[in-house]
């Protein structure tokens, strides 16, 4: 079964780069794309332009960029957390920032990993390798919440 | 001299050390005059040079007994002075004083009559020095002196460490003392003046050098028990407050002149009231001894004549001549009786008349004669001697009767004497009580309201102003602090608008922080982002298109990408250093040798090819944040690590040295150095003194370096020559509670 990544960038140099680099390390996963905090909301809860969607085929990972337009990253884990259905939602932050406050407050609010996106384009391949390799085959993912709809 | 044992010796604080030792001090000077002075009266007594004990020929000399009680109690007293501990010489000293306080007792009850008795048993026994006689004993005024001194020792001894209950009989000491002090002041003021009321009434005199004495031991039982009973803020501690000292003195003083005015009026009247007093008693002793003569003569003339009328010859002029003789006596006696009755009483007159008869019976009878009329006249002689010792029993009873009222009379006229004079020093008193609250409403009571001012203004309360309206420097004073007061106040007023001006700058200089913080955080993300974008799509062209680009091309591309890796080094090594100001310093205890040692030890891990000879000196042990000096040293160490990499035979130093009593740290190595002329610009930001391809970095590592130094509240420099090594020094400064942090960070 090849799961999706929802990948919530809004800058479309870091969107292209980072779909560049998971097929360089030959992930082939379908890759869904949110603009903002926002959409990766709708996508996740299925309403607004994904209304209909099936929650039960949620992403194996969220790839969660911080500073995002309309609703940022941080706001948008808090909301996941906060819901019974995507509270076990395995979320990774990608970020270029590497602030102490960000790190803190995103493991507070229950981030499973925190990635600091690098300059260099073959370390940020080998990043986007590992990420692929780690949350596609290696980890498990967590059960489905018992009346998720 | 020991201090903290012993009597008066617990200290309660060293503010009053001095003080406590020159009460003690003084004491012990006194206490030693005492038993000097009773041991010169002593030894003048056995010497017989009673001057010594007198202090002057013919005064009223010290007695045997009062100088051995003046030699117990000062040993006594200065045994009590020794330290606490010592039992059985404290103990021996209560005994000591006990005897003396009895002795003194005994003779103060025997009381002032008998000792008149006494006086006038010396006086008609016709002894000629009263004084003279080695066993007159103490007065009774110096025996009830006696008492009080021994109460006051005895109330000393009980003195115990940390025993509060005490207290009240070192005050019972105190009292004692000043009384002992007082009256022998009293006594030897009378001495100076020359008069003798309060020496020398119809009791045993006191000696000027025992009322000397007892001045001196006064003071120092007084002495001994103040120093005893506590620290400062006890009452007699208080009196050492500048106007209770001002009262004491001013009271003092008047009191000293009013004693003397006293003495003067008293001694002026001394020669009239004086000898008119002592006529008054010596006159009944007299009559009262003259009536028992006149008695015992005329009952022995009575019987002389009965024997008279039975014998003849020879025997008969010899008795009649004793009867001339018994008569010639009775008139002797009779002249001293007229005495008591100054006018010639009835009975006078009639008893002369009786005598003149019996004269010429007498004369009679000596005249040769027949018996028969030898035998009528003897008859008539012996009613007329009747008749005689019936009237002399009459004039005689009523001589004692009159000795009587004149002794009575005396009694009188000097109780009310001494009660004119005791009255008069009463009012003397209090006249000077008076005069001096008087005088201390104008000295001490100005002084205590400014203290009062001062005190609450000290409290903060600066709305409080002296009401004194005087002209003088008191007034002076008060209009000072006054305008003192309202000096502060202005500059309190003006603090809190500073303090006002500077919170509002606190809060701007957050507003500022914030932004900053807000900057940083957009640098971090916004300025990384097309740096990725520039590095990655350089990438991808390299990738995609290497086929088509020629080699300029892909130089340039190459050079574009490692451009933006250094710009995104740069930009992390910016945010690095301004997050260091922003941290707050949390300060422990850092071991900057152990640290120094693992750093180094990084760094060969990172570059094990290299030699470098290190030298670490041990136990640098500092207060400061753990996390900032690692940075510090580290970028201290890193630099003395890269530039020694070209050295054949390195070498790094860290170690201290002091200056000034001040500790510096030091980091040398032998590397290549720099130019001294640039020393000042070392740590600026991004500043570089070497090129990028000789030696690699942003220029970033001094400047962190100073940051941290400076948070520390330290200052760092350099020392260096082109090719001879570089030393960088540091010093740090001294732990602060608290540091400023901006606002928000570390959160």
């Amino acid at each position: 079964m090849s799961r999706i990544i929802l990948l919530v960038e809004d800058n479309p140099d870091d969107v292209a780069l980072t779909l560049r680099a998971f097929k360089r390390s030959n992930i082939r996963n379908e890759i869904v794309v949110a603009g903002d905090g926002v959409e990766a909301l709708d996508y996740l809860f299925a309403r607004g332009r994904y209304a209909g969607r099936d929650t039960h085929q949620q992403p194996a990972v969220v790839l969660l960029d911080l500073k995002l337009p309309r609703l940022d990253g941080l706001e948008v884990l808090r909301s996941l957390r906060a819901n019974p259905g995507t509270a076990l939602q395995p979320v990774v932050i990608l970020t270029s920032s590497d602030e102490e406050q960000d790190m803190v407050m995103s493991y507070k609010l229950g981030a499973n990993s925190y990635v600091r996106k690098p300059v260099d384009f073959d370390e940020f391949v080998e990043a986007a390798r590992r990420l692929g390799l780690y949350w596609l085959l290696l980890n498990e993912a967590p059960p489905l919440p018992r009346g998720a709809t | 001299m020991r201090i903290g044992t012993g009597l008066g010796a617990e200290m309660d604080g060293a503010a009053h050390l001095d003080d406590r030792i020159w009460a003690r001090r003084a004491a012990q000077m006194l206490v030693s005059c005492v038993l000097l002075i009773a041991m010169a009266a002593l030894v003048g007594r056995i010497v017989e040079r009673p001057e010594l004990a007198s202090l002057g020929v013919g005064k009223v000399p010290m007695a045997p007994i009062t100088s051995i009680s003046f030699m117990v109690l000062s040993a006594a007293l200065l045994v009590a002075m020794w330290p606490v501990g010592r039992m059985i010489p404290r103990f021996l000293s209560a005994i000591g004083a006990l005897i003396v306080a009895g002795c003194g007792f005994v003779v103060w009850m025997r009381g002032f009559d008998q000792e008149l008795d006494r006086r006038a048993e010396f006086q008609a026994a016709g002894t000629a020095d009263f004084y003279a006689d080695p066993l007159t004993l103490m007065s009774p005024v110096t025996g009830a002196l006696f008492v009080l001194s021994g109460v006051a020792l005895a109330g000393l001894l009980t003195r115990r460490r940390a025993r509060a209950n005490t207290r009240h009989w070192l005050q019972l000491a105190i009292a004692s003392g000043v009384l002992v002090a007082a009256a022998a002041l009293l006594i030897a003021f009378s001495y100076a003046l020359g008069a003798p009321l309060f020496y020398d009434s119809a009791t045993l005199p006191m000696a000027l050098p025992t009322a000397i004495a007892f001045v001196l031991l006064g003071s120092a039982l007084f002495a001994t028990a103040v120093i005893s009973i506590a620290g400062p803020g006890r009452w007699p501690w208080r009196l050492a407050d500048v106007s209770v000292a001002t009262q004491l003195r001013v009271g003092l003083g008047c009191i000293v002149l009013a004693v003397i005015a006293l003495g003067y009026l008293v001694h002026l009247q001394s020669n009239v009231l004086w000898s008119q007093t002592t006529q008054l008693y010596e006159q009944p002793l007299v009559v009262i001894r003259a009536t028992g003569d006149l008695k015992v003569l005329a009952w022995r003339s009575h019987a002389i004549q009965k024997e008279l009328a039975s014998v003849v010859g020879d025997d008969v002029s010899r008795l009649a001549h004793e009867i001339e003789q018994i008569d010639s006596a009775v008139a002797g006696a009779m002249q001293i009786l007229q005495l008591a009755e100054p006018r010639p009483s009835i009975n006078i007159l009639a008893l002369d008349a009786e005598l003149d008869r019996s004269r010429s019976l007498s004369a009679q009878l000596l005249q040769p004669g027949s018996n028969a009329v030898r035998s009528q006249l003897a008859a008539e002689s012996v009613s007329r001697a009747r008749q005689v010792l019936e009237r002399i029993k009459v004039i005689a009873d009523l001589a004692q009767a009159r000795a009587e009222q004149i002794y009575a009379e005396a009694e009188r006229r000097k109780g009310a004497l001494e009660a004119a004079v005791i009255s008069m020093f009463v009012a003397v008193l209090l006249a000077a009580s008076f005069v001096g609250w008087l005088l201390n409403r104008q000295i001490s009571r100005p002084v205590r309201e400014l203290t009062s001012v001062a005190a609450q203004l000290g409290q903060g309360k600066l709305d409080v102003r002296s009401a004194s309206g005087s002209q003088n420097e008191f007034g002076v004073l008060a209009l000072t602090l006054n305008s003192m007061a309202d000096t502060i106040r202005t500059q309190l007023e003006s603090n809190d608008q500073l303090t006002e001006q500077l919170r509002r700058s606190e809060a701007s200089l957050a507003a500022q922080n914030k932004e900053l913080e807000a900057f940083s955080y957009s640098v971090s993300h916004d300025l990384r982002a097309p740096l990725r974008s520039i590095d990655g799509f350089s990438r991808i062209l390299l990738e995609d298109h290497e086929a088509s680009l020629d080699a300029d091309a892909r130089d340039s591309l190459k050079r574009i990408r490692a451009a933006a890796q250094y710009m995104a080094q740069l930009i992390d090594d910016l945010l690095r250093l301004s997050r260091l100001s922003r941290s707050e310093l949390r300060y422990e205890r850092v071991d900057l040798s152990a640290m120094a040692r693992e750093i180094v030890a990084e760094l060969a891990e990172q570059d094990p090819q290299r030699q470098v000879a290190l030298r670490v000196a041990d136990g640098i042990v500092v207060q400061g944040d753990r996390a900032l000096l690692r940075v510090a040293l580290g970028n201290l160490l890193g630099n003395a690590w890269k530039f020694t990499s070209r050295c054949p035979q390195a070498r790094i130093e860290f170690g201290t040295s002091t200056e000034d009593g001040h500790t510096h740290f030091f980091v040398s190595d032998n590397g290549v150095g720099f130019d001294p002329a640039y020393a000042d610009k070392l740590f600026g930001a991004f500043q570089r003194l070497h090129s990028k391809d000789e030696f690699p970095g942003t220029g970033i590592g001094l400047a962190t370096v100073q940051r941290v130094i400076r948070r520390h509240g330290g200052n760092v420099w350099a020392k260096s020559a082109i090719g001879e090594g570089a030393t960088f020094g540091f010093e740090l400064g001294a732990p602060v509670a608290q540091n400023f942090a901006y606002p928000g960070a570390g959160q």
